[in-house]
C-alpha cells in the first residue's frame, strides 16, 4: 500500500504540470502603441498639415493573399488633427490647398491586417511552436501537459493602425520629396480594435513623443 | 533488492564499490522546486517562482561525506503592467511585456551530513555545475530570447526526513542559493550574472547497505 501511495505521489509531481496551451496572441492581449520619431528633424520649421481623407485598407491573409480597399477616416482624423492643433500646428484640409502648393507635412493613414493560422501538436516534451523543454506554465489556462498528445489549429487576426507623417519639401530640381519625420502604429489582435481602444493608443503615439511640438519649449 | 532496480542504479554500484565504502547510504529525491531570482537579476523578474523541479542523488564516500548531483529547471516569469520603453533611437513602445527567465542547471557536488544515522538527516552541501539559461521578452507575439550557457556555484542546506527507521521512503527539504555566470543582454536590460535562491520539497528514496 505505501508504495502504491509512494508511487502515486511521485507520478502526481508529474501529471500535475500543467502548462499553457499557446502563447500566440489572443483577445485578452491589449493594443500596442510604436512610435519613432526622427531625433534630427526640427518640428519648429513646419507650421502647417493635413491629413489624409481615406485609410488604405491592407488584408493579408494566412496564404499571403493580398486585398486592398480604402475606407473614410472619420474619428483617426479628427483626433490626429486635435493632437497636431494642441501642438502648435495649423490644419488645411486637403479641398482648401491651392494649386502648386502643398501643406509642409502630409499625414498619410494606413489600416494592415494580417491573418496568421497554425497547425500545432502539443504532447510530451516537443512543441512545434516553440522547441523548448521549457516551457512556461498559465494557470489561467491550464491543460495536463505529459500523458496527452493532441493537435490544434490557432487563427488569429492582427490590426494595425499606421500614421506617416511625411515632410514635403523642395528640391532645387523643382520636384518634391516626401520625407518621413515620424510615424505612430497602433497593433492588437482585429478584436480589440474598438474606437475608445483606438483613439487611446493614437493618443498614446503623440503623448510619448515630446519632439512632436511647434514650440519646444 | 531485485535485479531491476539493480540494473538502474548499477553506474552508482560501481561507484561504491570502487571506493570501497564501508558503509553506503543513496538517496534519490524527486522534488518540487520554487524560487526567486535575486541581486540585479530581480530587476527583471520579482515574482516568485513555483515553476521548477529537480532530480537530486547522493552517494556517501565515507561516513558523514556523500557526493551527488542534481539536475532540475526553474521557469521565472512576471507580466509587467503597460509601460512606455524608451530605446534612445527615437523609438518608444508602449506595451504589455512578459518576461521569462528558464534555468536548467546541472551540477555536482559534496554533501555534508551531520546525522546520516538519524531518522531527520540535516545535511550542507556545496554544488558546482552547468546553468543552460534562456530568457525572454515578449511582446504581443513578439519573442526576443537570448540563450546561454554559465558556470554556477550553488551552496545548499536541507534534510530529509525519514518516514520510519527501515523505510526506504522519505521527504527532502532543501534551500539553496545559486549563483550563475550566465550572462544576457536584451533589447530591454542588460546583466551579468543570474542569481536566485530555491525552495524545494521532494520524495526520497533511500538504498541502504550496511
Amino acid at each position: 500500500m505505501k508504495k502504491i501511495i509512494y508511487s502515486l505521489s511521485v507520478l502526481c509531481l508529474f501529471f500535475c504540470a500543467c502548462r499553457d496551451v499557446t502563447d500566440l496572441l489572443n483577445d485578452k492581449e491589449q493594443l500596442i502603441a510604436i512610435s519613432q520619431v526622427d531625433k534630427e528633424f526640427s518640428f519648429k520649421e513646419v507650421s502647417v498639415f493635413s491629413v489624409n481623407d481615406t485609410i488604405q485598407e491592407i488584408y493579408i491573409d494566412e496564404e499571403g493573399n493580398v486585398i486592398k480597399g480604402k475606407i473614410l477616416a472619420t474619428y483617426q482624423k479628427d483626433l490626429i488633427i486635435k493632437q497636431m492643433e494642441e501642438r502648435g500646428f495649423f490644419y488645411i484640409p486637403l479641398t482648401e490647398l491651392l494649386n502648386d502648393t502643398l501643406p509642409d507635412i502630409f499625414i498619410d493613414l494606413l489600416y494592415v491586417e494580417n491573418k496568421y493560422a497554425q497547425v500545432s501538436n502539443y504532447g510530451w516534451w516537443y512543441d512545434h511552436y516553440e522547441p523548448s523543454w521549457f516551457n512556461y506554465w498559465n494557470l489561467d489556462t491550464c491543460y495536463p501537459y505529459y500523458p496527452i498528445s493532441y493537435t490544434a489549429i490557432t487563427s488569429y487576426t492582427t490590426k494595425s493602425f499606421i500614421m506617416d507623417f511625411l515632410y514635403l519639401r523642395e528640391s532645387p530640381e523643382h520636384t518634391y520629396n516626401a520625407e518621413s519625420c515620424f510615424f505612430g502604429l497602433v497593433r492588437g489582435i482585429a478584436d480589440k480594435y474598438t474606437e475608445n481602444e483606438i483613439a487611446k493608443y493614437i493618443n498614446q503615439c503623440f503623448d510619448q513623443t515630446p519632439e512632436l511640438k511647434k514650440n519646444n519649449d | 533488492m531485485n535485479k531491476k532496480y539493480f540494473f538502474i542504479f548499477l553506474p552508482f554500484y560501481l561507484f561504491t564499490f570502487f571506493n570501497g565504502s564501508a558503509q553506503v547510504n543513496q538517496f534519490y529525491s524527486i522534488e518540487y522546486s520554487t524560487g526567486s531570482l535575486v541581486g540585479v537579476s530581480s530587476k527583471f523578474i520579482n515574482n516568485y517562482s513555483w515553476r521548477g523541479g529537480q532530480f537530486n542523488a547522493q552517494i556517501f564516500l565515507i561516513d558523514n561525506l556523500a557526493v551527488g548531483f542534481k539536475l532540475g529547471f526553474n521557469n521565472f516569469y512576471s507580466k509587467v503592467e503597460p509601460k512606455m520603453y524608451d530605446y534612445g533611437t527615437g523609438l518608444r513602445i508602449y506595451a504589455n511585456t512578459y518576461r521569462y527567465v528558464r534555468t536548467a542547471p546541472f551540477q555536482i557536488g559534496a554533501v555534508g551530513h551531520i546525522l546520516p544515522n538519524d531518522m531527520i538527516k540535516p545535511y550542507v552541501g556545496l554544488y558546482l555545475g552547468l546553468c543552460y539559461a534562456s530568457e525572454s521578452v515578449m511582446v504581443q507575439d513578439v519573442q526576443a530570447r537570448n540563450e546561454n550557457l554559465g558556470f554556477i556555484l550553488t551552496p545548499e542546506l536541507g534534510f530529509y526526513l525519514q518516514f520510519g527507521k527501515k523505510s526506504p521512503a522519505g521527504i527532502k527539504f532543501s534551500a539553496a542559493y545559486n549563483l550563475a555566470t550566465n550572462h544576457y543582454n536584451l533589447s530591454m536590460s542588460e546583466y551579468k550574472d543570474l542569481q536566485s535562491v530555491n525552495v524545494n520539497l521532494g520524495l526520497t528514496w533511500m538504498v541502504m547497505h550496511r
